[in-house]
């Protein structure tokens, strides 16, 4: 009955006609920037994220996840009229949405995904609602507890995002690095500022993020093939009582592949949209269907797909603990405005926490409404020629960047950071990792550097926090597997080359580096 | 088969990276020695990024060794490549008609971005001494132009435009963007 009323409460808190407006405004630009052809989340979040600088709280939190939601259907958008993914997740989706639009049938696939991303949604919503207990839990956790999880998430992230462990951790070591410039929290000590004023606050990872996701992905897009023309005829968008039946199932088990795979921090979106393409395919009476316009294709990974989106949320709200990029940019919107998610902002700011919860219902409403009537508004943006689209992007994220501060230093900073996400893009190191540890490594330092004031013995403070213990074993695990696979891939290949095989390794790495 | 201008190859080009990555760390490390390490029993400023810069230090080494192992694939990278020229009856290196116009099409988009980051410099350095909206009209009309390849004629008045009226949604959210003259005002908005 509690957790009724607290959703309630966070109702009662969005649903006044600005933050609905924010909503709107939010899903729309979500939508906009999601249909960009390679801006996915990450890029489209990051790209609006000092819209947190200049509205209170509430607004700022709803509107920056409703961007978040509105690109992931923006990406789909693409994926079914362009087979050109905004993002990795909607790879799956495109398989069999692509071949719908080649059909004539382009409306149909598009109101299934819509579908499928709100019912996958709502029921996500509905797990994350008895999920929220864990925060209940979580309030007596130590200082090296919250560092040993928040660790074990930055490996988990890293050991999935990309082929190689030593480049996901050389990213998020840089993440850390950037976190360091500025005064020390503890004893007010300049570090690596070099005399200059403006790094004596940090280097703003807000600036960072833009650059890393957001300008890397335009600079991408200016030094990559223009998209293969496309007809803007979709077809009706109606859906037959067929349709909705042959999809019911594959929703169903979307939404638990997706729910459950979104648990687990750095569990790839485009893991359980294939894990879900793959049960249809296996479960359907006519697999041949599949790869040819069959409906459950995109019924099934597009609900998997969002229902990760908003299991996601989970280990941010209740731990405090970013599980993917996008998560990350999202803490840092929580953290502008004085935020802190984990355990605490439910008995602290409940309506802040339970409101952005009410407001992933809202999104999903809003986007069912909106996504279908605009398809087509949406389809003409995808014929503006990106030589036009992306000065005009690239003057926005300029006002962005400068808006944090009112300073230039953030147009620089911003524009460092796009030339490096682009050589991490040239050399498939993952960004996702720097995007963690960029937000997460002030919260990692003070957390170690507490715990060893408390107890300078490392050891003795683990064996005593079994959590924490727990947390590194678990680490120890991971690292353990990885090497494994590292060592089994090596002796495969050379086997294969003495075979006179040829390695085939680096054909499907650069999805990994999203 | 003549090379063209091909200036590092991928697995070079990451042990360049790597090298790099190693040499500032060694810097950081250094910074993080002169800071102090430990106060008393507690850890010091310098504690965490020392820490850090050696473990990147370790890691970049590792990713210069590991490069260094691989087997040179040939697979430049995409902006560093050049046209691989073929000698007459060199069938390996023979070029068709779709690569060189692929190849072309690199060479625009190399400059394109070489173009896009040396433009960058032109909100950096005018925003703040000639204002938004001249220094916006500049930066993206320049950008349509060379990029997008518009219509020198419309271009830049509709970017001007566009730039005021970004200036006034820019204002009603409360963002104040610098001008040297408060033109909104004296137009009353």
């Amino acid at each position: 009955m509690d957790l009724i009323n607290d959703l309630l409460l966070g109702f009662q808190h969005i649903l006044t006609p600005t933050i609905i407006l924010f909503a709107v405004l939010g899903c729309a630009l979500g939508m906009l920037t999601g249909v960009l052809p390679g801006f996915g989340p990450p890029a489209a979040t990051a790209l609006l994220l000092p819209l947190a600088f200049v509205l209170e709280p509430t607004a700022s939190i709803v509107m920056i996840a409703a961007i978040y939601y509105g690109s992931m259907y923006g990406g789909t958008i693409t994926s079914v009229l362009l087979n050109i993914p905004g993002e990795v997740s909607s790879v799956a989706t495109g398989i069999d949405g692509y071949q719908m639009t080649r059909n004539g049938q382009a409306g149909k696939a598009l109101s299934i995904a819509a579908v499928g991303s709100f019912v996958g949604g709502m029921l996500a919503v509905v797990g994350m609602v008895f999920a929220s207990q864990l925060a209940e839990l979580a309030v007596n956790l130590t200082y090296i507890d919250i560092f040993g999880l928040s660790f074990l998430a930055l490996m988990l992230v890293i050991g999935l995002a990309g082929r190689s462990l030593i480049k996901g951790l050389i990213s998020a070591v840089l993440g850390l690095l950037i976190g360091t410039v500025g005064l020390d929290h503890f004893t007010g000590t300049p570090r690596f500022t070099f005399g200059s004023v403006e790094l004596t606050g940090g280097i703003s990872y807000v600036a960072v993020i833009m650059g890393i996701f957001g300008l890397a992905e335009i600079l991408r897009n200016l030094t990559a093939k223009q998209p293969v023309d496309f007809s803007s005829n979709i077809g009706s968008l109606r859906l037959s009582r067929r349709d909705l039946r042959d999809s019911v199932g594959s929703m169903g088990r979307g939404t638990v592949i997706g729910f459950f795979f979104g648990l687990v921090p750095g569990s790839p979106a485009a893991a359980s949209a294939f894990t879900s393409y793959a049960v249809e395919k296996r479960v359907s009476k006519t697999p041949e269907r599949f790869g040819r316009g069959a409906i459950q294709g995109v019924a099934g990974p597009e609900t998997a797909n969002n229902a990760l989106g908003i299991s996601n949320f989970i280990p941010l709200l209740t731990l405090g603990i970013p599980s993917s990029s996008t998560m990350a940019i999202l803490l840092g919107a929580l953290l502008i405005n004085g935020l802190q998610p984990g355990p605490l902002l439910f008995t602290q700011n409940p309506e802040i926490a339970w409101g952005l919860i009410a407001s992933l219902v809202l999104s999903n409403v809003i986007l069912l409404v909106m996504a279908l009537p605009l398809v087509r508004l949406w389809v003409s943006v995808l014929r503006v020629p990106t030589g036009i689209l992306y000065p005009v992007v690239l003057g926005v994220m300029t006002i962005g960047a400068f808006a944090i501060n009112n300073s230039v230093f953030d147009v620089g900073i911003m524009w460092v950071a796009g030339l490096v996400g682009f050589v991490f893009h040239k050399f498939e190191i993952p960004l996702a990792p720097l995007a963690l540890t960029l937000v997460l490594g002030p919260m990692l330092e003070s957390n170690l550097r507490r715990a060893l004031s408390l107890n300078a013995d490392l050891g003795a403070t683990l064996l005593a926090n079994p959590i924490a213990l727990s947390a590194f074993v678990l680490i120890g695990v991971i690292f353990a597997v990885k090497a494994v696979t590292a060592v089994r891939r090596r002796v495969r290949r050379s086997g294969g080359d003495q075979g006179g095989g040829i390695p085939t390794e680096q054909a499907s790495s650069k999805a990994d580096t999203e | 088969m003549i090379r063209g201008r091909r200036l590092l190859s991928q697995h070079g080009a990451e042990r360049l990276t790597a090298c790099i990555l190693a040499l500032i760390a060694a810097g950081v490390l250094a910074e993080s020695l002169r800071l102090e390490l430990s106060r008393g029993v507690q850890p010091g400023p310098g504690f965490f990024p020392a820490l850090v810069a050696g473990i990147l230090l370790v890691l970049s080494s590792l990713w210069a060794v590991q490069g260094a192992r691989m087997p040179a694939s040939g697979d430049s990278l995409g902006l560093l490549k050049d046209a691989t020229f073929p000698e007459p009856g060199d069938q390996e290196g023979s070029t068709t008609p779709e690569e060189l116009t692929d190849r072309s099409v690199n060479a625009r988009q190399a400059k394109i971005l070489a173009f896009a980051v040396l433009w960058a410099l032109v909100p950096i350095l005018l925003l703040t001494a000639i204002g938004f909206t001249l220094t916006m009209t500049v930066y993206v009309s320049g950008l349509l132009l060379i990029v997008g390849r518009t219509s020198r004629v419309w271009t830049v008045p509709l970017t001007f435009v566009g730039t005021v009226l970004v200036g006034i949604g820019a204002r009603v959210v409360g963002i104040y963007l610098p001008e040297p003259t408060d033109y909104l005002t004296l137009l009353g908005l």
